[in-house]
């Protein structure tokens, strides 16, 4: 029966026609129920009655929905909201039993959760394979079963992290042996168990297709017996190979097409492995120097801890790797393998560069071997397009190392808050180089010694990420004397009294140190540190524990502000200062807030971090 | 396909560089907009070199109102000579509709609104406009549940209790 458009038009008329319509169902049972049938056949009368009326009030609101503006968007523009959604917000990972209990069983499922919201959303999700090839073995062999099915024949990437497969789930394996064939990419992260059934399927199975391998093992220092090797893989077209932490059959492999080349067999590098640990198997130097040979198509290259040592006989053997792709390069390992390396490869200028150099030697001065052959690209370089505007020196956390980048920023951007360096995306660093040695103890000379060798004259920027080490104001103006042209300068958890006085320092042309120490008796800004400067940006500083540490008392860290006020009467004041996550006493903070106004004419409250607003609050 | 009505040539100049276009809402509004402007929809583009292969003008009625559609030619102003990976039919579909910023803050409309611009979009063949509206209206519903879902949508749930818990159930493995 349909509805004609007077009833569509008449609320009354819908509740008339229903009210009889349930009259005339329900009455004659009533009649029975006086005729004295079971009351059982009545219950079953009604129920019936009820599935009806269920299925009614089900088809109105498919009705409902397909009148709805959701519901009049085209298939394929729905299935697009699923793909988005789906790319950006993926089932979440393996919950434990003991966390599945506590938390809400939807919410794992994520994207998933569109095909439990109406039938048009699951039938559009069903009739769109694309969106079930992403898999996540980490949802347990019924979900890899079920996106399995519903991908129907289109190619499949397999990912998860296999942390809590305490051994290889033989459903999993065998729908990764039965659809070997289809899978595009494989990218997973376990450990030796799970990862073994992986790789033992790809020892005895054809990919075909299979264009990404990307396996991560979890342990950090696996023994003999849980060291996971790819031993052999039959994948012609494999194009993207990433293994950490698993050792492979360098010569066993398809090398000529590959694109991309990841390889990090252990996560330790040599020095500290110099007590022990078993081997790992890393092809001799001159079968490496011929594999890398034949890659005549990579455009990322990755080696960490696996570069061969360079026996003496093989050095300037005039052997040379043509890379003629290559857009990124890391090398992790001994400098005088990086070296040797550095010396085959041929790459584009343009190509960025990271060398993660480590020694022996506690001075610093074989890691700054490299040095030269960096320099000498880097003026080639800078005599082209390339003109490094940014560097960061950073100084490593764990092994006390310097981490030191130096990129190029194209399209210059002044967004007020010194953001570009929160980009340290490695696609944007044209050269970092990193040393490491446990037995540093001061890498401010070392850092000096090639902030001098490089050509850092149009660095606009620079960013100094400190964690132990002081730089003195002597080590700033050595160091940075050649960067005038630097504008912006960023300063994490990094002593910044030093640097005040370094600000205000007079730097002399013929003295080596570059200071004349408590000097101002030239006053013009040319010969300043960064005449130029205009912001600063101060992040994870305790002002000296918010302790008034010199005259007048009154006004919180006066080196820092009487620097500030020294270059503004030398007509070279900073404009802006930004102090996120600074430490201070609230009783300084008004105190700081009336000097910087004074001096810089602004402060915006809006800028403030979640800290400062603590301690405003506090204040209040 | 939509409506098409000859028109006077003196009513739609389509001479000389900037040529226009005579675009009809579904509320009967007129809108004049230049061709260049509106390049960006494949549909338009189509219905242009039908005329140009007719040697005659024609207005476009197109299904949607005009307050819609202007909010269509404000997108398709603002990237006027812009390259958008995603409107170029030559070039592979790109993985993930990208962010910009704008887009956000043009598509900063109610539901309603974002669906009937999407709708146009996808009538118009505007691929980077459905791209940008799809990511919008995945945003309304990213984190939420099924419940949620449906009233921020305006859905009913019409499944039977059985259905509901097929094909599968709501539990992981």
């Amino acid at each position: 029966m349909g509805l004609d458009h007077a009833t569509m038009q008449d609320d009354d008329s819908a509740q008339s026609f229903w009210k009889t319509a349930l009259n005339e169902r329900l009455s004659p049972l009533q009649e029975s129920n006086a005729g004295n049938p079971s009351r059982r056949d009545v219950q079953d009368a009604l129920d019936a009655e009820d599935a009806v009326l269920r299925d009614v009030l089900l088809s109105i609101r498919s009705r409902q929905n397909a009148f709805s503006p959701i519901g009049t968007l085209p298939p394929e523009v729905l299935a697009m909201v699923f793909k988005i959604y789906a790319d950006e917000f993926p089932p979440e990972s393996y919950l434990t039993p003991s966390e599945g209990s506590a938390l809400d069983p939807w919410k794992g499922l994520a994207w998933v959760l569109v095909t439990y919201v109406c039938r048009r959303w699951r039938e559009v999700a069903l009739e769109h394979p694309s969106l079930w090839r992403r898999i996540n073995l980490e949802h347990g062999p019924r979900w890899t079963r079920e996106f399995i099915s519903r991908a129907k024949a289109i190619p499949l990437v397999f990912q998860g992290q296999a942390l809590f497969l305490a051994s290889p789930n033989p459903v999993i394996t065998e729908l990764l042996h039965a659809n070997l064939q289809r899978i595009q990419s494989i990218s997973v992260e376990g450990n030796h168990h799970a990862l073994k059934a992986i790789t033992n399927a790809l020892a005895i199975l054809a990919a075909p297709i299979l264009h990404v391998l990307d396996i991560k093992q979890f342990y950090y220092r696996p023994t003999p017996d849980e060291r996971v090797t790819l031993a052999h893989i039959s994948a012609p077209r494999l194009t993207h190979l990433k293994l950490d932490g698993v050792q492979f059959m360098w010569s066993a492999f398809p090398m000529g097409n590959l694109t991309h080349l990841y390889i990090t067999v252990e996560h330790r590098p040599a020095w500290a492995r110099r007590h022990g640990g078993e081997p790992i198997f890393i092809p001799g130097h001159d079968k490496f120097i011929s594999l890398l040979a034949q890659m005549t198509r990579l455009e990322n290259l990755h080696l960490s801890n696996c570069i061969p040592s360079c026996p003496t006989s093989s050095i300037n053997d005039g052997r040379f790797i043509k890379l003629p792709h290559l857009a990124a390069l890391k090398l992790n390992g001994a400098t005088v393998d990086i070296v040797d390396l550095m010396r085959r490869i041929t790459m584009p200028l343009t190509a960025t560069i990271h060398l993660v150099c480590s020694s022996d030697d506690s001075s610093g001065e074989e890691c700054l071997s490299v040095l030269p052959f960096i320099t000498g690209r880097l003026s080639a370089t800078t005599g082209e397009s390339i003109r490094f505007r940014v560097l960061t020196i950073t100084e490593g956390e764990q092994f006390e190392s310097l981490g030191f980048r130096v990129r190029d920023c194209c399209v210059w951007k002044d967004n007020g808050n010194a953001q570009l360096f929160a980009s340290r995306a490695a696609g944007e660093v044209n050269l970092q180089l990193d040393w490491g040695n446990p037995d540093f103890r001061d890498v401010v000379p070392i850092a000096r010694r090639i902030c001098k060798a490089l050509p850092l004259q149009d660095v606009e920027a620079l960013g100094v990420l400190g964690q132990q080490q002081t730089w003195h104001a002597g080590d700033w103006v050595d160091a940075f004397r050649s960067c005038r042209a630097v504008r912006y300068l960023q300063i994490l958890n990094a002593e910044t009294s030093s640097l005040s006085d370094a600000l205000m320092q007079t730097i002399r042309e013929d003295d080596s140190a570059g200071l004349e120490l408590g000097a101002k008796c030239d006053r013009t800004m040319d010969r300043m540190l960064f005449p130029k400067l205009q912001t600063v940006y101060v992040e994870g500083h305790t002002f000296e524990h918010g302790e008034p540490i010199r005259d007048p008392p009154e006004v919180f860290d006066a080196a820092f502000l009487q620097c500030l006020q020294d270059r503004k009467e030398r007509n070279a004041g900073i404009q802006k200062l930004y102090l996120v996550n600074c430490d201070m006493k609230v009783e300084f903070y008004q105190a700081y807030q009336d000097a910087v106004v004074d001096l810089l004419g602004w402060w915006d409250e809006d800028f403030m971090s979640e800290s400062d607003e603590e301690i405003e609050e506090e204040h209040e | 396909m939509p409506t098409i009505v000859s028109v006077d040539d003196s009513t739609v100049p389509g001479e000389g560089s900037s040529r226009l276009l005579l675009l009809v809402s579904s509320d009967n509004k007129h809108i004049v907009v230049e061709e260049d402007i509106m390049s960006r929809s494949r549909f338009i583009s189509k219905q242009v070199e039908g005329f140009e292969a007719t040697s005659q003008r024609h207005a476009i009625l197109l299904p949607f109102s005009s307050f819609v559609l202007n909010k269509v030619i404000e997108y398709c102003s603002h990237y006027r000579g812009y390259y958008l990976l995603e409107d170029d039919p030559d070039a592979a579909p790109p993985g993930r509709s990208p962010v910009r910023e704008w887009d956000q803050e043009f598509l900063d409309v109610d539901r309603n609104m974002l669906l009937r611009i999407i709708k146009a979009a996808h009538y118009l063949e505007i691929k980077s406009l459905v791209g940008s509206c799809a990511r919008a209206i995945a945003d309304m519903i990213r984190g939420k549940t099924t419940e949620e879902m449906r009233e921020i949508l305006g859905v009913e749930n019409d499944f039977t209790p059985e259905e509901e818990h097929s094909p599968s159930s709501k539990c992981t493995g």
